[in-house]
């Protein structure tokens, strides 16, 4: 296997799992928000607590890391498009 | 080792610089985009609140559900989770949501559970005596379990007044609202101007406003013009005594009914002006005033400092939580304030915070916010559905 092909077989797996990540993200904060037992959780709190914690780390993560994590992949994805024009590099 | 090139170089800057610009607004517009329906008041939004309150205040929630770790505090929750029930679901009537009719039967079935045993269990067992056998013993004042209790009661009659053809409240919660007003307007009278006990030798300036706002909207709903003496005379001993002069603020507690105890706090504040806005609305307006000016909104998230600015203390079973100097409970009630006095663009950032940090869940029709459980679901429903001013005063064309 050349560098260049284990580079882009690399990358094909980094972007993979970052789009799995997504779609787990999403269809369990999804689940667990359709589920009758996580809308009943500091009153039942020995019960759901766990779910409760699975619900409220995906809430944050949906509102705060996981775009800001978005832009940093995109960011990085259109930079590496950016064709390097600097005379010393060329 | 790639060579340094200007490309590199913004190629890294960008890479570091786009996330953290994002993370100021993008947080903020997800937040924005989800506490949309909320800034309207929609309809449907608050009938499901409404909905999932009814999962509460259905008779199945029991003492033993709470658990903050100390007695008296589950009997306050649990006594607190019907009380603003009862003040959401009759807002929710006066923003026209729920027919007259359903919000009175439910506001009844929060006021049946109100006078059951088990909830005036807390206060009974720290007086010593029955709040509702003591209506005639003006020395045991009772003011927190009836000042709050007759407040929603209140809120039914003005239901009644504005909708007469309505039923819902039954006669024993008629009897109780008109017999609870006159010895809490007659107390008042008796310790002016000091304050009433909640418990004894318990001295809470925001129990005595819920307290003294019940009296006023009775006084309203039912066009008694007997408690208006009182009711001025509360209103200018208030300014004279329990307002922190410097902050703005009303004091927290204070010893022996006169001598402020703590310093002025923004969630016992915020709780007065939502209280007071049904029976001082001036009061209110600037008691919200000043909770506003403590208001800040990192990464675009309105919140709340518990404490004025530069005092640095650690919160309490009233406060909640602070998190660097911001309040949960300060922050929360703020958001009928926010909406009561006009103030849409911090009610805006508030309602993102409520949504951050509440993390709402609807299934089944049914909208819960998980953090809060059944108190904090009741908090947020009576928050969400203060109507604004005009529609509280209607009569004063505001």
């Amino acid at each position: 296997m050349t560098v260049e092909s284990r580079k882009t077989y690399w990358t094909l797996i980094d972007r993979t799992l970052f789009v799995l990540m997504l779609v787990a993200y999403i269809y369990l904060g999804h689940r667990l928000a359709q589920s009758n037992d996580a809308t009943r959780l500091l009153g039942r709190p020995r019960i759901d607590f766990y779910l409760s914690l699975a619900y409220l780390l995906i809430h944050f993560s949906l509102i705060i890391p996981l775009p800001v994590f978005v832009v940093y992949r995109l960011t990085v994805f259109c930079c590496r498009r950016i064709p390097d024009t600097d005379p010393a590099s060329s | 080792m790639k060579p340094f090139t200007t490309q590199r170089l913004v190629r890294n800057l960008c890479c570091f610089l786009f996330p953290l610009l994002s993370l100021f607004f993008l947080p903020a517009w997800i937040c924005t985009v989800l506490s949309g329906k909320l800034l309207d008041q929609d309809p449907e939004t608050i009938r499901e609140m409404s909905k999932g309150m009814t999962r509460w205040t259905d008779g199945t929630l029991t003492l033993d559900d709470l658990s903050t770790g100390n007695a008296l505090f589950d009997g306050e929750w649990f006594f607190g989770t019907f009380q603003m029930a009862a003040m959401g679901y009759g807002q929710s009537c006066i923003l026209g949501v729920l027919e007259p009719e359903t919000a009175l039967e439910r506001m009844e079935e929060c006021f049946v559970l109100l006078r059951s045993a088990p909830v005036r269990e807390f206060d009974v067992r720290i007086w010593k005596s029955d709040p509702l056998e003591d209506l005639e013993i003006d020395t045991n004042h009772h003011v927190a379990y009836l000042g709050y209790y007759n407040l929603a009661m209140s809120l039914a009659r003005e239901i009644q007044r504005r909708h007469p053809e309505a039923r819902g409240i039954s006669q024993e919660t008629v009897q109780l609202n008109d017999a609870i007003s006159r010895a809490l307007a007659r107390r008042f009278q008796l310790e002016h101007p000091d304050l009433l006990q909640t418990y004894p030798g318990q001295y809470y300036p925001v129990d005595n406003v819920a307290a003294i706002a019940s009296v006023g909207l009775y006084a309203k709903a039912t066009d008694t013009v007997e408690f208006d003496g009182i009711l001025a005379a509360w209103e200018q001993s208030c300014w004279d005594l329990w307002v922190d002069k410097s902050s703005g603020l009303l004091y927290q507690s204070a010893i022996k009914g006169r001598d402020p105890l703590d310093v002025g706090r923004v969630s016992g504040t915020a709780l007065s002006a939502y209280f007071l806005a049904y029976s001082h609305p001036e009061l209110s307006a600037e008691l919200s005033a000043s909770c506003f000016s403590l208001s800040d909104a990192p990464l675009g998230f309105g919140m709340l400092r518990e404490y004025p600015r530069g005092s640095r203390r650690n919160g309490d079973i009233d406060s909640g939580p602070i998190l660097f100097g911001y309040g949960v409970t300060a922050t929360g009630v703020s958001i009928s304030n926010a909406r009561i006095h006009g103030e849409k663009n911090l009610l805006r950032k508030l309602l993102r915070t409520a949504v951050l940090a509440g993390a709402p869940a609807r299934s089944q029709n049914e909208w819960h916010w998980i953090t809060g459980g059944s108190i904090g679901d009741a908090i947020l429903f009576a928050m969400m559905t203060a109507p604004p001013l005009d529609l509280i005063h209607p009569e004063e064309g505001r």
